[in-house]
């Protein structure tokens, strides 16, 4: 009787060990499979597709024309943080600007779905009216800043900030 | 002594069971695990063909800098030249040994210009180059901004370059 009662002991203790084993294979498969879906990190050809479309988009817009009188968006940011000389019918540089970036430039991020912040700031001090931001609210896995500076006549210095976001 | 027999006869019986159970349990885990493992290897190989497709869609984004496309201002960068593209796309669609040699640059891709600002009055997307397999496994869409140049109005346009990579 003493016999078979450990007997019987040593077989529910093998069937521990083995449902052991199992559980513990079954959730290092379910960690390794969250970690790879959560934690990877961003890749090359995004980092790379990131990069490209950041510092494209502020060379290419500071060099196109704008339709007033010709001025380029790089003239006109010139124009608006020093003599507002210039006027756009109704409207200063600084109001066709803030119109056109609206309006046309960045309209092509919310296009191809990408999270933007665009910022303006003079000598360093930010200005408010030119901070524009997506709408789209994402987590991101890596922030992307990209700048360009301009200087105006009087050799102040105008920089435009643009914020990307890995998803 | 017949009793005896039947009685280890039953013993054998479960016995018997127990071992084609274990092996049955082991055979299971053993098929858990081998699933497991091709599983993580396709998501492998999948992600890895993925980012291939990007960085050769990237890849071909680099035409802005071929002197068949690119404007002559060499101050502007991720530049074309918009009579220069036109006259491509015009002269490329009924060009079949232009088809074959830029099919060896270009791969299975279909790459548009898409006009932005100032809004166009006509033709406002261009499409440069487009072949596609007979069966398209994957896909993968790069869009980078660029100024096409008039040389006429000498006028400079934001423009986005759109290329969907096929294999």
């Amino acid at each position: 009787m003493k016999r078979i009662k450990r007997k019987a002991q040593v077989e529910i203790i093998g069937i521990a060990i083995v449902l052991v084993v199992i559980i513990i294979g079954a959730l290092f498969l379910f960690g390794l499979n969250t970690q790879s879906q959560k934690s990877q990190p961003v890749s090359i050809s995004e980092e790379t597709r990131i990069n490209k479309l950041g510092s494209n988009f502020l060379n290419a817009m500071l060099k196109t024309t704008t339709d007033c009188e010709e001025h380029s968006v790089e003239e006109l940011f010139k124009d608006c943080f020093a003599e507002k000389l210039i006027q756009c019918g109704n409207m200063d540089s600084c109001d066709k600007l803030k119109t056109i970036i609206k309006a046309n430039f960045l309209k092509i991020f919310d296009d191809i779905e990408e999270y933007y912040s665009l910022s303006v700031s003079l000598n360093d001090e930010e200005q408010r009216d030119f901070t524009l931001t997506s709408p789209k609210k994402l987590k991101c896995k890596k922030t992307y800043t990209y700048s360009n500076i301009i200087y105006t006549f009087n050799l102040d210095e105008i920089k435009l900030k643009l914020i990307l976001c890995a998803e | 002594m017949k009793k005896m027999f039947k009685k280890i006869g039953k013993k054998a019986d479960f016995k018997t069971m127990e071992t084609t159970l274990i092996i049955f349990v082991f055979f299971v885990m053993l098929m858990i695990g081998f699933i497991s493992y091709t599983q993580f290897q396709r998501e492998g190989i999948e992600a890895q063909a993925r980012r291939n497709i990007e960085l050769r869609a990237i890849d071909v984004a680099e035409l802005t800098s071929r002197p068949e496309f690119r404007c002559n201002d060499y101050s502007a960068q991720n530049c074309l030249d918009l009579y220069k593209i036109q006259s491509f796309s015009k002269t490329i669609k009924n060009n079949d040994e232009m088809i074959i040699h830029y099919s060896e640059i270009f791969g299975f891709s279909n790459i548009t210009v898409k006009r932005i600002y100032p809004t166009p009055q006509q033709q406002s997307s261009i499409v440069l180059y487009e072949k596609k397999p007979n069966k398209i496994t994957a896909k993968r869409k790069y869009s980078t901004p660029i100024n096409i140049y008039d040389a006429v109005s000498r006028q400079y346009e934001f423009a986005l370059l759109e290329i969907e990579y096929y294999s």
